[in-house]
């Protein structure tokens, strides 16, 4: 577990670009913090350092969306509107989890019985000031 | 009159026509993992030179296998079902394999495909007749289930686990041999006609409805799964030593002294000696830590009902998880010749048994008043039902 | 053919819904089956079907079914299959695509491939007959916000759409910051008509110059910080005014640019489309600005406004007559590029 200190914006890009080298196919980020911690901007900042050119949109409604120009397949999902089992098993989501590319998975928190023993689960918080956030990772 | 045959869960896509007569016709895609874009070309190229008025039935193999694949392999079946007012067969697709494979009535033929998280679905055939029932297992659990002399790998599981099995059958001194085909249409169709042709054979299969036809992804919902884990985990702290079997004759001096120093009001020799020796709906499953017997329980099969009975620990042994690994052999066991409820008493006051039960699934559903003779206590009924 | 009327049978299954609908010269409705409005009292063939949310494999034949039959509509009579191929959850599309091909091949009836945004921007034809393209389009909705310029039936151009959330998801979010239920879009509309948009005023984010698109992450961070202060201030929140306060914000950014976009490039005719359409101060908004430019306002109804199979049947339709066709070899696209499919 390692707790760390995310001044602002510019950091999260650099704390995802040095994620994203690290992720290889079958990796999953886990992602899980209260509406408005910078779930999603976190994600498109992964997407950039794994060389999506698309640009990276909520998939709150799409629940997952998926991403094809970077060095890795990236499936983006959102399981806020669906996180029951059997739903998500209709979707698919064994296939994008088990499957050829990165996923990087928000509000997984509501999803934990469905996380790989070895994902990257990084939870956030808010921080003292407006702009800083505070990240625990389990790597 | 043909048969329609669709194989989609494995990496090709294939379809096939076969007649009364066993002749087949097949086509199989060229590409990997395109099912959905090959599979209706395929159909419809297949069904070039035929009407559909000569088509008696569409079969499709419903699973195991991709997840992805199965889906529309399925809906393709119900929809042409649907759309042609013809009936579905839905054909076992570890079976269809297994049985299509040749092989002389000696080698057992084992499809296996690779699950997820070091799972695999597999099952095993002989003579093309089932041995273990098709589902998903460990690799280990599986390969602990096989009886023969010579076994065939076959599917995609053989490619991940091949190197495990050759290890498995060199410590069992058993031969084995591998092929890397995997499942074909042909071999849907075929089965799909036994099928047909004997509706004994596979019942609620045939004749389907195009509504009644159900992808089969014998999944083990993540749920039983973690169950199952944290079990394990926890009973690992698995006494070291510990085999799990069924009693036999020889057994009853060891259970009986057991008996004797766990109830108040042990059962008799006599007792366990119709049971083990003369009763063939029962089964007693033994615990030995390091070739020392720790345990016992027994299940009685009865109107495709499991009754959990006489569950007994030696005292120096409990604490130790013993008994869940029992009552799951049992039920596990149980569960693969078709038995689904299961039932137990336990004294209500017995609160390690229930929170034990309660683990396994099992919920309280009635009371039987003054069921214990020694001291009159009430016993719980604990049912555990499949939905 | 049906009374001299071509009959397109559509299938639409990207996302939530499973969905089956029957129309006539494309833009006649003769039935519109939506699975979660599916009465579950009707009873079909004696039969209640289990209608389950994202279900589609088991749904799909079902909706099929009851569109058909209330459509009174033989497969015989039936001239297009039209299903939406893209974009979407794959999982979900590939139970409709599957389905349509094989409907298609067994019937022997040709089939089309719609885009799904293709398909809410063809809603506008079902109740007005006598539109026809050019025209602007605005698409607002849980998962989409776009600004596409609408050439001709077969011919679009985006001019602009969301770079984060899209605005329904704003709508959805806020809702739950400030404490209502779920779904927000409506809940949000329907507090807002109690409060005074200018008592709390948020930022509207209009982007860089003459850019179309759209940006609403930021909106959402400034009702939750709004919250959290006045929360730690110990100062009570007027809800309502939240409310009227952020709808402002986000409907005037929407209804600025969409309009504005008509305006530049000379269309007079705009049409409103998805689940956001349906907010009452929107259309309001849109009404007044439109009015203002000489510009025609097109709104659906609601129904038309969220997922469902008639806008897809439309489409098909609409392509069909221009002379595109699919083959039995249509796949399923998670991303679809609306100025090329």
């Amino acid at each position: 577990m390692k707790e760390l200190i995310i001044k602002n914006e510019q950091e999260t890009r650099l704390f995802a670009l040095d994620l994203a080298k690290k992720l290889e196919k079958g990796s999953l980020v886990a992602l899980s913090g209260d509406l408005g911690t910078g779930k999603t901007a976190l994600t498109k900042y992964i997407a950039e350092g794994l060389g999506v050119t698309e640009t990276v949109t909520s998939p709150t409604f799409t629940i997952i969306q998926e991403y094809r120009s970077g060095r890795l397949p990236l499936y983006h999902f959102d399981v806020y509107r669906v996180n029951d089992e059997e739903e998500l098993f209709e979707i698919g989501y064994e296939e994008y989890f088990y499957g050829d590319g990165v996923c990087v998975v928000e509000w997984a928190d509501l999803i934990d019985e469905l996380i790989p023993e070895d994902a990257l689960r990084i939870h956030i918080e808010y921080g003292k000031a407006p702009e800083e956030r505070i990240y625990t990772c389990s790597f | 009159m043909f048969i329609l045959a669709i194989e989609t869960t494995g990496p090709h896509c294939s379809a096939a026509l076969i007649d009364g007569n066993g002749n087949v016709s097949e086509l199989v895609s060229e590409g990997e993992l395109k099912h959905l874009q090959s599979l209706t070309p395929m159909i419809e190229k297949l069904m070039k030179n035929s009407g559909w008025d000569q088509i008696s039935d569409i079969a499709v193999s419903a699973g195991p296998g991709s997840f992805t694949g199965i889906r529309i392999g399925v809906t393709t079946a119900r929809a042409l079902g649907q759309a042609l007012d013809k009936p579905l067969i839905s054909v076992p697709t570890l079976h269809a394999f297994g049985a299509d494979e040749e092989a002389d009535d000696d080698t057992v033929v084992c499809p296996v495909f690779n699950a997820r998280r070091n799972q695999i679905y597999g099952g095993a055939y002989r003579g093309g007749a089932e041995i273990v029932e098709a589902g998903a297992y460990d690799l280990d659990e599986f390969l602990s289930m096989l009886r023969g002399e010579k076994f065939r790998f076959i599917g995609d599981g053989t490619a991940v686990y091949g190197e495990k099995i050759d290890i498995w059958a060199t410590e069992e001194g058993v031969e084995v041999s591998f092929s890397t085909k995997d499942q074909r249409a042909s071999g849907v169709a075929r089965m799909a006609l036994r099928m047909k042709n004997d509706p004994e054979f596979y019942t609620g299969r045939t004749g389907l409805r195009y509504d009644r036809l159900e992808p089969e992804y014998m999944r083990k919902a993540e749920a039983q799964k973690k169950l199952e884990d944290k079990l394990k985990a926890e009973s690992a702290g698995k006494p070291a030593g510990l085999t799990l079997r069924y009693a036999s004759g020889a057994d009853i001096p060891a259970m009986v002294d057991i008996e004797n120093r766990s109830f108040a009001r042990p059962n008799s020799e006599d007792m366990f000696r119709r049971e083990i020796e003369e009763n063939p709906d029962m089964d007693y499953a033994v615990a030995e830590i390091d070739g020392k017997m720790a345990g016992f329980a027994g299940l009685w099969r009865v109107a495709g009902e499991g009754h959990i009975n006489n569950v007994a620990v030696a005292p120096e042994y409990r604490g130790r998880g013993i008994g869940a690994e029992i009552i799951k052999k049992l039920t596990d066991d149980a569960r693969k010749m078709g038995i689904k409820e299961f039932t137990l008493e336990v004294r209500v006051s017995n609160r390690t048994a229930i929170g034990l039960y309660e683990k396994f699934g099992f919920k309280k559903e009635g009371i039987r008043k003054g069921y214990y003779q020694d001291n009159g206590e009430d016993a719980l009924i604990m049912w555990r039902r499949e939905k | 053919m049906k009374d001299g009327r071509h009959i397109t049978l559509a299938i639409e299954s990207s996302c939530d819904e499973t969905a089956a609908a029957v129309m006539a010269d494309g833009r006649v409705m003769l039935s519109n089956i939506i699975s979660s409005q599916i009465d579950i009292h009707k009873a079909f063939g004696g039969v209640v079907p289990e209608i389950a949310s994202r279900h589609h494999l088991t749904n799909v034949n079902h909706v099929v079914d009851m569109a058909l039959e209330e459509a009174d509509v033989t497969p015989e009579e039936i001239d297009l299959i039209g299903v939406t191929k893209g974009p979407g959850l794959v999982g979900a599309l590939l139970i409709g695509i599957a389905t349509a091909k094989a409907l298609s091949l067994a019937w022997g009836k040709p089939l089309i491939g719609v885009h799904h945004i293709q398909g809410h921007i063809s809603a506008a034809y079902v109740e007005n007959p006598d539109l026809e393209p050019p025209f602007m389009a605005l698409v607002v909705s849980g998962g989409h916000t776009e600004i596409v310029r609408v050439e001709d039936y077969d011919s679009y151009k985006v001019l602009g759409s969301t770079r984060d959330d899209a605005a329904g998801e704003a709508f959805d979010k806020v809702a739950r910051v400030i404490g209502l239920g779920y779904p927000g879009g409506p809940l949000i509309d329907k507090l807002a008509k109690e409060g005074d948009p200018d008592a709390v005023a948020f930022k509207r984010v209009f982007l860089e110059k003459g850019s179309l698109d759209f940006s609403f992450s930021g909106i959402k961070t400034a009702v939750l910080n709004y919250m959290n202060t006045e929360k730690q201030a110990g100062r009570p929140v007027n809800t309502a005014d939240v409310a009227a306060g952020f709808q402002q914000a986000v409907l005037a950014v929407i209804v600025t640019k969409a309009v504005g976009a008509a305006a530049d490039a000379g269309e007079d005719k705009i049409i409103m489309a998805g689940g956001v359409a349906a907010n009452s101060r929107l259309r309001e908004m849109m009404e007044a600005s439109c009015a203002e430019k000489g510009i025609k306002l097109y709104v659906p109804s609601p129904i038309l406004c969220t997922d469902n199979a008639a806008m897809i049947g439309c489409a098909a339709y609409n392509m069909a007559m221009k002379g595109h066709m699919d083959g039995l070899d249509m796949d399923a696209y998670a991303r679809l590029d609306i100025e090329e499919a």
